[in-house]
């Protein structure tokens, strides 16, 4: 039996690779930051034993100490973190800057933070949802300031936790899923190249393979091809 | 007619030191200790609007944060202030003077670090610094899609450590090659990169 932990797991592509690694048997800690919405506990009826949900904002630094404690409390040992909630703010303002860099920045790197004991004692793989919109070299929107701000932000983060970590054995997997149609602007985008549901399974199957090359930091997306960063 | 410039970061050596460059040089400089100081920004403001027009913003943000700790226990407080500061004091300082840059030389310039590439960050423990670094050098890729069209030029600067090579004036100051007929082949102002003060290209 193998434990993973993943944010972002109430709805969108957060809840659809929680399906998958359960429906695979692995045991799931699914972060959760929307009580009111039904998808994860419909998914608990269905896995019992394997699903557990644990409240999770990963905005805030209690609620990401709280988190890693009932986590352990249940478990001594995580092989699997996947950091994938994220939000889209609104407005290119000061509050949409620091709520992107609080949410999609920080948030994995307190995930890391808090989580590292668990993970020492596991497989060690940091899987991480990037995303195009952090590519400095390739970028080429004239909107959307706060929300590439803070994945390139990501990407910096995600480069110094891989100096850091690799030669402790880590392993890191960055992720771009494309165009989902996800929840990450309030509700459900209708446009998009790809439901969750298609980038979920893509994106299980690039975070448990052995077979990369662990000992470079590299972005790949769902048609399997490389970004430079 | 005089350059009219605005530095805004002067609290660092070398934005201090390209104040004074351009000054030397018979520009006009109105000075920002810190990009995020609201009370300066205001009173610049002031003055840029007697000038009606803004040739030259340059903006360094370069804080380090001011309790750095290793992993298990970091400063969230602490990193989030540089960013905000950075990030966001740099956003609306721009936003603020755009409607004068569009009537001047039209070019932006920010003093960052090469220890900052994301590709080869050799910053690993200050995550309030390379974090924010990161997030500015995005942001004036972001600029220089959106204003480039407008004719806008951009310059990003990795000051040499030991203070060899160009200086931050310099650099800022420099037209590169621009050939309308040619956009891709023999303009370097289409492009936007990072380069040290030995004119190398630094890995974003």
């Amino acid at each position: 039996m193998e434990y993973v932990v993943i944010t972002g797991a109430d709805r969108g592509i957060g809840f659809a690779l929680s399906e998958v690694f359960v429906k695979n048997g692995y045991t799931v800690y699914a972060g959760q930051f929307m009580p009111e919405w039904p998808q994860l506990a419909g998914l608990k009826k269905q896995y019992p034993e394997q699903l557990h949900i644990v409240p999770l904002n990963v905005g805030d630094d209690r609620s990401v100490r709280a988190a890693a404690a009932l986590v352990g409390s249940m478990t001594g040992r995580i092989d699997y973190l996947i950091n994938c909630a994220g939000i889209f703010p609104p407005a290119d303002n000061a509050s949409g800057f620091s709520s992107a860099f609080q949410v999609n920045s920080l948030g994995p790197l307190r995930m890391v933070e808090h989580f590292l004991p668990l993970m020492k004692e596991g497989k060690k793989k940091i899987c991480t949802f990037s995303s195009e919109t952090g590519v400095i070299p390739l970028m080429q929107r004239t909107r959307d300031f706060s929300y590439c701000v803070s994945k390139a932000a990501l990407n910096m983060e995600m480069h110094m936790l891989f100096r850091k970590l690799r030669p402790e054995g880590f392993t890191f997997r960055l992720f771009h899923p494309g165009w989902v149609k996800t929840y990450m602007s309030g509700a459900k985008s209708t446009v998009g190249d790809f439901e969750p549901e298609e980038a979920a399974p893509v994106a299980y199957r690039y975070f448990v393979s052995d077979d990369e090359i662990d000992d470079v930091l590299i972005l790949r997306d769902i048609q399997g091809q490389y970004w430079p960063f | 007619m005089k350059n009219i410039v605005l530095i805004a970061g002067t609290q660092f050596q070398e934005a201090a030191e390209a104040a004074d460059w351009f000054r030397q040089r018979g520009a006009v400089v109105y000075e920002m200790s810190s990009v995020a100081n609201a009370a300066e920004r205001a009173n610049v403001l002031e003055a840029i609007k007697t000038e009606e027009k803004l040739d030259l913003l340059i903006i360094q943000a370069t804080a380090r944060g001011q309790n750095v700790q290793p992993l298990g226990q970091l400063d969230y407080k602490d990193i989030s202030q540089v960013f905000d500061q950075g990030v966001n004091g740099a956003h609306e300082l721009v936003e603020v003077m755009l409607p004068f840059l569009r009537k001047g030389k039209k070019r932006l310039g920010l003093i960052t670090s090469a220890d900052t590439s994301i590709r080869d960050p050799r910053e690993t423990k200050d995550f309030a610094f390379a974090m924010t670094q990161a997030g500015l050098h995005m942001l004036w890729k972001l600029y220089f899609n959106k204003l480039r069209p407008e004719g806008f030029t951009f310059r990003c600067f990795c000051p040499n450590p030991d203070g060899s090579g160009l200086s931050a004036g310099e650099y800022m100051h420099m037209d590169f090659c621009y050939d309308a007929r040619e956009e891709y082949i023999h303009s370097e102002e289409n492009r936007i990169v990072l380069r040290d003060g030995c004119f190398r290209e630094i890995s974003w």
